[in-house]
């Protein structure tokens, strides 16, 4: 105080003394180690989502509105994939048709018949074969069908001798089609039947509703995008004193959006997770009759598990998308926002 | 460490909010900044800031030309500066303590050191025991105090005010102008726009005076630059 500054020949000080005595904080906020900015960085990435949780908290009705909005949203496909899986199951378990029924000629020869089946036992591709005479089928057939006293009344067996055909391992559709286009040229054989083409047509079923689902998820994931983002465009007009404050004392545009970023994540988070709950519930809630039909059918087939594949998935890729919803609104008006 | 040269300001709509204003302050000084209200005050501290730009002329800070700043330097040079507002800017859903310790965590600081500095700032302008309560849990002048410790706490080379004690009685006024003398007398450039004539008198510093944007008296220091 004792300086008068207002007198000129005194002005310039010795350069030695504010040199040395002035404090640089620029230089020493340079000078912060590498490591420790990574951990401030870390320790603010931390503080900022949990403030960010806290804020969702603080007007919990209007939060849980936009998280139920995100978890309607995101539990149409998820569902659409459930019966798609659950299809694919059905077909996948019926797949196991690795059988070709040959039909013989009723005139063949018994003869013809044994050299034919030595001739399929010895085939490569076959690893069973099990013959039924017509005999044979016509009394299974009585015995199952409940049509024994209709069938007397025929004067002849109406059933071919038939050859069940097990081929080698799974060999897939297009090498069971092959294997019997050439079964059916040996002569004692009439027909030869596959039992692929329904299961072709599940597998068809199910393509399209896969098809569906992943445009019903596109159509959808930008819905989140755009709930998420009108939802943090008023949260951050909300906060225009927060973002001001925090360019006035030197906060770079990627540290005043961040909040909104983590409170995008949040929102997506909590749909995944609960979108994930409302299909595995609505799943539940189906099972039972579900399996009571597939029981009609003596079949094992159940509805597909949502699984903690499926939550883990679904909560990465909605917080992902919150996240991208988020840093959209956020982008420009935080840019905007200027003191 | 602050020169004007012939810096115009005009506001869309033909206002001249600063014509030709030419001055420099060293490092380490400490100067007012007078005028009425509507004479260019807050234009000139909003320049130094770069939330505005110059319509004409240069400000060079610490030697470097602001008009060669691109927009994404802009908050790294502002982590130099610190600014006391006249309406305090606090964030009042935060505590006394997270407001203060802002100016840290944008510049990335370690926690321990966050926690010290905010401490001793607080500690400066006699708050510590204040630290977690809420702003509109303090008087208007206690708030004028946490803005004056946010804008000290990461000892910035240049400090500008704009009326920091419209808000507090004169004995404490003279206790902030005393605390912004000792950054001074540490290097620090001071800026103070103030219109408290008793204690510019009782300081007795530089004085620089706006009237309709020119710089009436005080530029006779520039040689001083």
């Amino acid at each position: 105080m004792q300086r008068a500054d207002r007198t000129p020949p005194r002005a310039p000080r010795p350069a030695p003394a504010s040199g040395t005595r002035a404090p640089q904080p620029g230089a020493s906020a340079r000078r912060l180690r590498l490591r420790d900015r990574f951990a401030a960085g870390a320790r603010d990435h931390r503080e900022t989502a949990a403030r960010s949780l806290l804020r969702l908290a603080t007007a919990p009705v209007q939060s849980l509105m936009t998280v139920l909005v995100i978890a309607i949203a995101l539990a149409l496909p998820t569902a659409l994939y459930l019966v798609v899986a659950s299809l694919q199951q059905l077909a996948g378990g019926l797949d196991a048709g690795n059988r070709l029924t040959l039909y013989l000629r009723q005139d063949a020869d018994p003869k013809a018949i044994d050299g034919l089946l030595a001739q399929l036992r010895e085939h490569a591709g076959v690893s069973a074969v099990q013959f039924i005479s017509a005999e044979q089928g016509l009394a299974e057939f009585k015995a199952s069908s409940g049509f024994g006293d209709a069938l007397d009344l025929l004067d002849r067996n109406p059933l071919p001798p038939v050859a069940v055909v097990t081929a080698r391992d799974q060999p897939g559709a297009a090498a069971l089609t092959a294997l019997a286009d050439e079964f059916a040229k040996l002569p004692p054989v009439d027909e030869v039947q596959v039992d692929t083409q329904w299961v072709a047509r599940v597998n068809a079923i199910a393509a399209i509703g896969r098809q569906a689902a992943l445009a019903l998820a596109a159509v959808l994931a930008l819905g989140v995008l755009l709930i998420v983002g009108n939802t943090i465009r008023l949260a951050i007009e909300n906060c225009r004193e927060e973002i001001l404050v925090v360019k006035l004392v030197g906060g770079t545009d990627a540290f005043a959006r961040r909040p909104f970023l983590y409170m995008g994540f949040w929102y997506g988070l909590g749909g995944g997770i609960l979108s994930w709950i409302m299909v595995a519930a609505g799943r539940w809630w189906l099972h039972y009759p579900v399996d009571r039909l597939a029981a009609l059918y003596q079949s094992q087939w159940s509805l597909a598990r949502l699984g903690l594949v499926e939550l883990l998935v679904l909560a990465v890729a909605a917080g992902a998308l919150g996240t991208a919803g988020a840093r959209l609104a956020a982008g420009r008006q935080t840019r905007e926002i200027e003191p | 460490m602050i020169r004007f040269d012939q810096v115009c300001k005009r506001y869309p709509g033909g206002h001249d909010a600063l014509s030709g204003v030419s001055f420099a302050l060293r490092a380490g000084e400490f100067a007012f900044l007078t005028g009425h209200s509507g004479a260019g005050k807050s234009s000139l501290l909003r320049l130094i800031m770069l939330l505005e730009r110059p319509t004409q002329g240069q400000i060079l800070i610490n030697g470097r030309s602001l008009g060669r700043l691109h927009r994404s330097q802009i908050p790294h040079y502002r982590r130099n500066i610190g600014v006391v507002f006249q309406n305090h800017h606090l964030l009042l859903d935060r505590s006394i303590h997270d407001n203060v310790a802002l100016p840290l965590r944008v510049s990335g600081y370690r926690a321990s050191d966050v926690a010290r500095r905010v401490r001793a700032a607080l500690d400066k302008v006699g708050l510590l025991a204040r630290e977690h309560s809420k702003p509109l849990e303090l008087s208007s002048g206690e708030q004028q105090r946490v803005g004056i410790a946010r804008a000290v706490v990461h000892t910035p080379r240049i400090l500008l005010a704009d009326e920091p004690t419209g808000n507090l009685d004169p004995e404490l006024s003279m206790e902030i102008m005393k605390l912004f003398s000792d950054f001074s007398d540490i290097g620090v450039t001071v800026l103070i726009a103030t219109h408290d004539i008793g204690l510019i008198e009782a300081m007795g510093r530089r004085q620089l005076q706006l009237r309709n944007g020119r710089l009436v008296a005080g530029s006779d220091a520039d040689a001083a630059g």
